[in-house]
């Protein structure tokens, strides 16, 4: 148990901010937080290495932030704005990126929060996330291109 | 030209996570898995109690040869449904009991011989009552668990004074704060599905801890509102037991 609750401490954060990407919602990014890590503690797969575990809680994760918390349950979601006031950034400028990528469709979203902050690699997203190379590929082409558009200030998407 | 990486992480590195979360998942964690052990237990104590019973009885058997015949001998039975952690297997022994009824339940004086056809009616019964568990057990097991074939995408909407209702008499039951914690009680209604021509709600049940929301359990709550169950959503199927109603407790 002790072993599995490092794991839970060292990846908390990221399934957090990944579930807050997907969610909008802070409540409900915790909820998806709980049940992805239940699942973790529950679950008697043997895991390969670190990576497998992290590309699992990613998977899951998403699955959660799609199915529990999506639709119906959610439509008295956070307006934008409201959400704005309840996590307030330092600079205008992160907090442009930031909304600006609330804003994209869930598939984009994902993948670019994937590749941006946590710096994982076309292959890497297409294993956490069981999708074709190509379509990681496409999706992170058309987010940034939405990206672009609506940030106008001439950000580099390295 | 403005790294758009670089102001991603650092605006996602200022979001503030709320640790203590942690702890809560651990708790959560260890209570499922100590109802496990519970029912586990519950669910194989007779049976551990029907071995007992069998292997007293041969144990004692010689021991009882041995003593003279015309000499009345007391014999103790051991209760069927006792389990070690004080649990009560019912339904199954219940029913067994009740296909093969024991003649008596109670201490009372008997002969040898006497004690010798009992022993021998005991194992027969033992054996069959073994039968009968496996069979009954398995009923259970198929009747308790439905696996309906309900997607999450198919729970309809309800209106605002449909979920009033619902919320209303789950307060009525549940009371607006739980006694133990005092935690204040929320309860969301998602929408309604229907499941073999039944129809049910699909709700969650949360409390209100301090200055924050904390999940406790997704439910399912037949239309009648005498039957509550704890459900879980795998890959956007909704999945109940019907081993425990909530509103019965």
């Amino acid at each position: 148990m002790e072993e599995k609750r490092q794991i839970v401490e060292k990846y908390f954060d990221m399934v957090y901010r990944l579930a807050l990407s997907q969610t909008k919602n802070r409540e409900t990014a915790e909820d998806v937080v709980q049940e992805t890590f239940l699942r973790f503690l529950k679950t008697d797969r043997s895991f390969e290495s670190d990576e497998h575990i992290k590309a699992w809680l990613i998977r899951v994760a998403i699955n959660c932030s799609h199915s529990i918390f999506s639709s119906s349950w959610h439509k008295k979601t956070v307006p934008m704005t409201e959400l704005k006031e309840e996590i307030p950034f330092e600079t205008e400028e992160k907090g442009d990126v930031y909304y600006a990528v609330l804003e994209l469709a869930p598939k984009y979203r994902a993948v670019i929060h994937l590749f941006y902050y946590e710096d994982m690699s076309i292959e890497e997203i297409s294993k956490a996330l069981k999708i074709n190379q190509s379509t990681v590929k496409s999706q992170l082409s058309r987010g940034r291109k939405i990206l672009r558009e609506r940030l106008k200030g001439g950000y580099d998407f390295v | 030209m403005i790294l758009f990486r670089k102001y991603y992480k650092e605006a996602n590195d200022s979001l503030e996570t709320r640790r203590e979360l942690i702890d809560e998942i651990f708790e959560k964690a260890t209570k499922k898995q100590s109802g496990k052990v519970y029912k586990l237990a519950v669910r194989y104590g007779g049976a551990i109690a029907a071995v007992l019973v069998i292997s007293a009885a041969a144990i004692f058997y010689p021991q009882i040869q041995k003593m003279n015949e015309n000499v009345p001998v007391t014999v103790s039975e051991v209760k069927n449904g006792e389990t070690a952690l004080g649990g009560n297997e019912e339904s199954v022994d219940d029913l067994a009991e009740k296909v093969m009824p024991a003649k008596e339940n109670h201490t009372q004086d008997k002969t040898v011989s006497e004690v010798d056809s009992d022993i021998e009616q005991k194992s027969l019964r033992a054996t069959a009552t073994n039968e009968m568990k496996k069979e009954a057990r398995a009923i259970t097991e198929d009747s308790a668990v439905i696996r309906g074939q309900v997607f999450f995408e198919n729970v309809c909407d309800v209106d605002d004074a449909e979920k009033e209702v619902v919320s209303s008499f789950l307060y009525s039951v549940f009371g607006e704060v739980d006694g133990e914690t005092q935690n204040q009680h929320i309860f969301e209604i998602a929408g309604k599905f229907e499941n073999n021509g039944e129809t049910f709600y699909l709700g969650r049940w949360r409390w209100w801890v301090i200055d924050h929301s904390s999940l406790l359990t997704e439910f399912v709550l037949d239309e009648k509102l005498s039957e509550m169950y704890e459900c879980r959503i795998e890959e956007g199927e909704i999945i109940w037991t019907t081993e425990n109603n909530l509103l019965e407790k």
